[in-house]
């Protein structure tokens, strides 16, 4: 069964004048089907207003749908009887870090979504713990959040969500206002918790390689579904990529180019691993298909 | 020209959490310069920035614009706010106004400028943003899209008539056109216009585009500083301090390594497509 299945959903509202008066009728969603396996690591791209977001905020009923069905772990999210288990099951994490931050150390701000929840104290440190051991932190635990670093904040605000044992969590552009350091440190958090502990993640993201290693990938364009399949498939098409304001990651642009110059590149290539041994195919008179093939057959 | 010297700054002078977030920076930002800041959140770069149009004071060094120390007696701190610009980062939470128009004319008039001059500023401004026209004066600034507000914020800028231009992470949270549109722009105003900018990235691939120059801040000082090919030729220096390389680099030396005769300072898409065609006999005439 799908962790999350949306259901033809549609969300629209409508801007209001000062006078009340109905001024624009707004669709930011417009008609989505799509189900996200349990376990999987996925990833939605889209222009910004492509309604990205606006879908991650009924993950966790934030938003009701207004058209249409969103099931979590099987939950009817318009279902008022089921809010809090739809927000246990599926926990996010936004794109600013200082937002997310209430207390004052770290370990009573991953205390604090599980005292909440009305955990027994036991149950909250033994969470907090593993919330911990699971984001790489436990060195910081009584550390002043304003003290942690941009990536490390991100940290923190994501072993908050995991000390509240979601089975999904939900990511809005958590990684654009970090250094590269701290992108690195995000990403490899997120797929120790999708690995180790068979977290559901859904990244929403612009940066283009921070997709290459995940499951599958959605692409949303001014309120529907365009394009979804695996990060090679998405990256294919470099050419729809661009007419939809996105991109492909550099090295899948320089295969790209070089293919252009009439190179014999299968289309697809996502790491320079993968250019260099289809690279060193070409060069040597190999079958640079067989090549990236092989590559991502060892992995 | 600005001439930064041995410029410190401590937080908490004389307490027991007395912290450097500029120790010793030494530099000279000539005229006309396109210039690229790097360093990890908290390396001290936004502390530099916010020095030099005077929103922080040194507490040891000196700055001086045109020659003259903005510390002296008498110095027009007003004056330098207009001549050097800043972009604080997400500026778009900073737009207030009822239309996009006066929105950019707030600046202007603070300056003391009337309104048919404020106007005409921003009008101009609003120009080189690609935000003319009364579709867009007249609009709310917020019904804009996210890239559009993002570049009526630059407007209000530019509409001081800044000679420099500082951009802390212009792009951050744009989607891949909304950044490319929002740094053409800013290479325009440097081609065009002759300003000097310095942009604040934490974007490696588009530093190694835009930027003629990398300044590396690290534990508040400078730690590389030169053209982007000799920058991120450091490139594993710079990921022990936080930072990248953009990823042709890594691919540059992973071909390297398997034994192709590649320029291994590539540091953009077509630098490295070029170099790779040339490394094949069969491709080398098509480049």
């Amino acid at each position: 069964m799908p962790i999350v299945s949306a259901q033809n959903l549609s969300f629209s509202y409508e801007l209001r004048d000062e006078e009340g008066n109905v001024a624009e009728h707004i669709d930011a969603l417009k008609g989505v089907n799509l189900d996200i396996l349990a376990g999987s690591f996925v990833t939605i791209l889209g222009a910004n207003g492509s309604g990205k977001s606006t879908f991650a905020k009924q993950l966790n009923a934030l938003l009701v749908p207004t058209g249409g069905t969103v099931f979590v772990d099987g939950m009817n999210t318009a279902d008022e009887s089921h809010l809090l288990d739809v927000r246990k099951t599926a926990g996010m994490v936004f794109q600013n870090p200082d937002n997310q931050m209430i207390a004052s150390n770290v370990e009573e701000e991953i205390a604090f979504g599980p005292e909440n929840l009305g955990v027994e104290p036991d149950d909250i440190w033994r969470r907090v713990d593993m919330a911990l051991a699971a984001v790489g932190m436990n060195a910081y635990r009584k550390t002043s959040p304003n003290k942690l670093s941009g990536g490390q904040k991100q940290r923190i605000a994501i072993a908050g969500i995991v000390a509240m044992e979601p089975k999904c969590i939900v990511l809005d552009e958590p990684t654009a206002m970090l250094d590269p350091g701290g992108r690195r440190e995000v990403i490899r958090t997120l797929h120790e918790l999708n690995e180790k502990r068979h977290v559901t993640i859904i990244l929403i993201t612009h940066y283009m390689e921070e997709v290459v290693d995940a499951d599958y990938c959605f692409v949303m364009h001014q309120g529907e579904l365009v394009m979804s399949g695996t990060p090679r498939e998405i990256f294919s098409d470099v050419e729809t990529m661009r007419r939809l304001s996105l991109d492909v990651p550099q090295v899948t642009e320089v295969a790209y180019e070089l293919q252009q110059a009439g190179v014999p590149l299968p289309d697809g290539i996502l790491t320079s691993e993968e250019l260099t041994k289809a690279l060193t195919a070409v060069r040597d008179g190999g079958d640079p298909a067989a090549a990236v093939e092989g590559c991502r057959r060892a992995k | 020209m600005i001439e930064i010297k041995n410029l410190t700054y401590t937080y908490e002078q004389g307490t027991g959490y007395e912290a450097h977030a500029l120790n010793g920076v030494s530099t000279r930002i000539p005229d006309g310069q396109f210039i690229g800041l790097i360093g990890h959140t908290g390396s001290g770069k936004s502390t530099l920035i916010q020095h030099l149009n005077g929103l922080m004071k040194a507490t040891t060094g000196d700055i001086l614009v045109d020659g003259t120390s903005i510390y002296s007696e008498h110095y027009d701190m007003r004056k330098l706010r207009s001549t050097v610009g800043l972009v604080f980062q997400y500026p778009e939470h900073q737009l207030f106004e009822t239309t996009v128009l006066k929105d950019v004319m707030f600046g202007p008039k603070n300056l003391g400028l009337s309104d048919d001059a404020a106007k005409e500023r921003a009008r101009k401004a609003l120009e080189l943003t690609g935000l003319s026209g009364e579709r867009f004066e007249n609009a709310s600034p917020f019904d804009l899209s996210g890239g559009q507000k993002r570049r009526a914020a630059i407007a209000g800028v530019l509409a001081m008539e800044p000679k420099v231009l500082i951009l802390d992470e212009p792009t951050a949270g744009l989607d891949p056109r909304g950044r490319d549109e929002i740094l053409s722009l800013i290479r325009d105003l440097h081609e065009r216009r002759k300003m000097t900018v310095i942009l604040v990235s934490h974007s490696m691939e588009d530093v190694a585009q835009y930027v003629e120059r990398i300044i590396v801040i690290d534990s508040g000082k400078i730690r590389f500083d030169g053209t982007p090919r000799e920058v991120f030729r450091h490139y594993r220096e710079l990921e022990a301090l936080g930072l990248a390389a953009p990823q042709v680099t890594y691919l540059m030396h992973d071909l390297a390594d398997a034994g192709f005769t590649v320029d291994t300072d590539a540091i953009t898409v077509d630098e490295a497509r070029d170099s790779i065609l040339k490394s094949l006999p069969q491709f080398r005439r098509t480049v």
